[in-house]
């Protein structure tokens, strides 16, 4: 009898990067990768989550952590191992990685982690805040090379991925849009069937209808909203058409 | 430097880029223009044409704008 038993965990990971160097996004992926891959283990997508820019906080060319859900058999013990070997070897040297697991069976403050990822994006927090918040908590939290500033970016991520209305989902997805010149035309219901993706909303958050048909061209990402990962659309001349990049950018 | 000077001026230490966050247009002339465009990770772009300071690993954005960091 198998007794061990499929757990949910949010993890999140911030300045592993420098420039010319793999990018944090990477690690994550890899990292999701490394923790799910055994039988009915699986990952989500990842999620970008953008956290505030100001002169006293050192980031490379942004300052965003990457956040992903997993179901695993790996205990807390193994997935912070596998993580943080996996941290060590891929960071830059230069950088500031910072780890958080949150355990998503457990009971913890749902409100106070939201509220901490919220305030990252406009204020500048500290080591100290992120440290005592997790202890308080439950959430795994550590530094792994550097100044280890990426713990505030770390559980940042965890909050905003908990907010469920924050981050663009990392790399593109792929609908065969980029064949043709001209794009292509694919109903909501195919769109999401062949993406994975949860829902297709317009600019104001209105979900759109399964029979609609979208426009597809060039480079088609998707966001983290209403606690769902969505594709994105605008009106354009008549016809609903993924979001531009510019319009990506509030997430 | 001298060939960024239509776009970018400096303020303090900081080369800054004139047009703020949120004109393209602007940027992508600039990028046009510099020999050391370079892409940033493209889950870091903001920019639908790739050749744009706003995509630009050279990049910083300030709280108020946009820094670009190549002759630092």
């Amino acid at each position: 009898m198998n007794n061990k038993q499929l757990k949910s965990w949010l993890i999140c990971i911030d300045d592993t990067d420098d420039i010319g160097t793999k990018g944090t996004g990477e690690i994550a992926q890899e990292i999701a990768e490394i923790l799910s891959g055994d039988e009915h283990e699986r990952s989500s997508f990842i999620t970008r989550h953008q956290l505030y820019v100001h002169p006293d906080i050192p980031y490379t060319s942004h300052n965003s952590a990457m956040c992903f859900y997993i179901e695993t058999y790996k205990s807390l013990a193994m997935i912070e191992q596998l993580a943080i070997v996996h941290l060590l070897e891929e960071s830059a040297p230069a950088s500031d990685p910072g780890l958080a697991i949150l355990a998503c069976d457990s009971e913890f403050d749902r409100e106070a982690l939201i509220h901490f990822g919220l305030e990252a994006k406009g204020q500048v927090k500290t080591k100290k805040d992120a440290y005592d918040l997790a202890l308080r908590l439950g959430v795994s939290l550590s530094e792994h090379g550097g100044t280890g500033q990426g713990v505030i970016g770390a559980l940042a991520g965890i909050g905003l991925r908990l907010y469920g209305q924050d981050g663009r989902v990392k790399g593109q997805i792929d609908l065969g849009q980029e064949l043709y010149e001209e794009g292509v035309e694919l109903t909501v219901e195919e769109v999401l069937t062949r993406s994975g993706l949860d829902i297709v909303v317009d600019l104001s958050g209105q979900q759109l209808k399964s029979t609609e048909v979208i426009h597809l061209t060039k480079k088609v990402k998707a966001v983290y909203c209403q606690h769902q990962f969505a594709l994105l659309v605008y009106r354009h001349e008549g016809r609903w058409c993924n979001a531009l990049k510019r319009q990506l950018k509030e997430y | 430097m001298m060939q960024l000077k239509p776009w970018y001026q400096l303020d303090g230490k900081v080369f800054r880029f004139k047009f703020g966050t949120e004109n393209s247009e602007a940027s992508r002339q600039a990028a046009q223009t510099c020999k050391q465009f370079s892409p940033d990770d493209e889950d870091e772009q903001i920019d639908d044409t790739l050749v744009s300071c706003y995509n630009c690993m050279n990049r910083r954005w300030l709280i108020d704008g946009v820094e670009c960091i190549q002759f630092k």
